[in-house]
């Protein structure tokens, strides 16, 4: 397996879980995960089987998501640009819906094809675009009001799944 | 064909529609139709615009986030971190247990393996600790190694020599001298005699009470004086009689039962005669045996009766941990 293929994983459960320690023990068992889905079916597309490796191993862990836990230390195993802030990044996470959570890191952090994503997670390419712009915007709201995003969407995030179209 | 949308042949569209076009349009994928057609809505309505800045801020700090990367160090780590002591330590989460939940864990453990340690080691050859008698008695020497009547004696002074501790109460008690006496009479006696066997001897069996004889005072000094004429005897180490006395039920069926168990617990005979020896109502028990196995002894010899034991002063000395023990069982009547 490629090297890239393992950043992938390693930076989905780090934005999505904002806990390095979790964020490591998910990636090694995402791993072995993938090693199993790709030696049944190899024909299938790398980036298919990372994410549906994934997200088995994010379904276990999605109750930390909701209980709000963050754990960062910043180590130096995590490469951030200097000067950036992940203050959004950290209300988005913790009020944005787990569907429009794992669309936005896979689409516009991890740069997988909406295409993959969508097979991957046996959706409609619409319905995840639509995800994705839900989840930005929430982004957005935050990176320009901090704060005040949390009233407007703490009623998405009590519904659970969020919106599902 | 053409399709007529419009009375004036424009496409607009409701700023619901409008809303849902917007990310396409932030991103540029819309057709310029309908890219124009969103840009009107947007321009009329202030929640789109406001939506449409929102959407282009979340791009933008994606774009940075997609900056970010993992060190090759955490990338070794995660391909090789699925031992199994990592996976069972993850699945455990031992992190989330209460700090007493680790502790007594911890403790329990610590006290395992001193246990085992403990249990393993020999510390009896380590440390050289005698924990039990480990001594074997292979024989039994008198100290007196002089030609008196304490040794072993010749075939023809078995008699006085089989009950050589009888000699013993006329050192010990007043009250019987004269028996001691009388009995060291007959002994003295005996001596010139020929030797016949078991039989002979019974005429020395341990004291009965007698009375004395005005011949036996006479004698008695002659008798004493010739133990204590043993030159050196004042300077030698004395050792211990353990002469006893118990009352039974049916002396005969509980005889060998108290044979058996002093063989049990090591007793050997210590005189001429056999464990249990047979005389009139009684039976007579000679032996020697480890000390710690005394108090055993007394306790079986108790259940069958009150035995009655004293230590008497003996010239001759056993080896260390062994005694010398007389017992006589009488028919309780």
């Amino acid at each position: 397996m490629k090297a890239v293929d393992f950043k992938s994983i390693a930076m989905f459960f780090f934005f999505a879980l904002l806990d390095e320690k979790k964020a490591i023990g998910a990636t090694s068992k995402a791993i072995k995960e993938f090693r199993k889905l790709h030696a049944k079916k190899p024909e299938i597309p790398v980036n298919i089987h990372i994410i549906q490796a994934s997200l088995k191993i994010w379904s276990k862990h999605h109750v930390d998501f909701y209980k709000g836990r963050q754990n960062l230390s910043f180590s130096s195993e995590w490469i951030l640009p200097q000067g950036f802030d992940l203050n959004p990044w950290k209300e988005f996470q913790k009020n944005a819906p787990e569907v429009e959570l794992i669309a936005v890191i896979w689409s516009k952090i991890l740069k997988i094809s909406e295409k993959e994503i969508a097979i991957a997670q046996n959706l409609s390419e619409g319905t995840l675009r639509y995800r994705i712009g839900k989840g930005l915007a929430l982004l957005g709201s935050a990176v320009i009001s901090p704060g005040e995003n949390s009233k407007e969407t703490g009623t998405q995030k009590s519904r659970g799944l969020g919106v599902v179209r | 064909m053409e399709f007529n949308f419009s009375r004036k042949g424009e496409r607009k569209i409701s700023k619901f529609i409008a809303q849902g076009l917007l990310f396409d349009y932030v991103e540029g994928k819309l057709d310029p139709e309908r890219k124009k057609s969103v840009e009107e809505a947007i321009k009329d309505s202030a929640p789109l615009q406001n939506e449409v800045l929102r959407l282009r801020e979340g791009l933008k700090n994606t774009e940075s986030l997609a900056m970010a990367s993992v060190s090759t160090e955490l990338l070794r780590k995660v391909t090789i971190s699925s031992s199994y002591f990592y996976s069972l330590r993850e699945n455990l989460n031992i992190d989330k247990w209460s700090p007493a939940l680790k502790l007594g864990i911890e403790g329990s453990v610590i006290a395992l393996g001193i246990a085992v340690m403990a249990i393993i080691i020999p510390w009896n050859s380590i440390l050289d600790i005698n924990l039990g008698p480990n001594q074997v008695v292979l024989s039994e020497i008198t100290k007196n190694t002089e030609k008196h009547e304490t040794q072993e004696p010749a075939t023809g002074q078995k008699e006085s020599l089989t009950y050589p501790d009888d000699q013993n109460l006329q050192k010990n008690t007043d009250k019987n001298a004269s028996v001691t006496t009388t009995t060291l009479q007959q002994v003295v006696v005996n001596t010139q005699a020929p030797v016949e066997g078991p039989k002979e001897m019974a005429k020395v069996v341990p004291p009965a009470p007698q009375k004395p004889a005005p011949v036996a005072e006479a004698s008695k000094p002659v008798a004493v004086q010739e133990r204590l004429s043993t030159p050196g005897s004042s300077e030698k180490r004395m050792g211990f009689l353990y002469r006893g006395t118990i009352y039974v039920t049916n002396l005969k069926a509980t005889t060998p039962k108290l044979v058996e168990k002093v063989q049990e617990l090591g007793g050997r005979k210590a005189g001429q005669v056999e464990l249990g020896w047979f005389k009139g109502d009684s039976s007579y028990f000679h032996f020697t045996m480890p000390d710690g196995k005394y108090s055993e002894l007394e306790s079986f010899f108790g259940t069958y009766g009150t035995l009655n034991i004293q230590r008497e002063s003996h010239e001759r000395v056993m080896p260390e941990g062994i005694r010398r023990i007389i017992i006589t069982v009488y028919e309780k009547k």
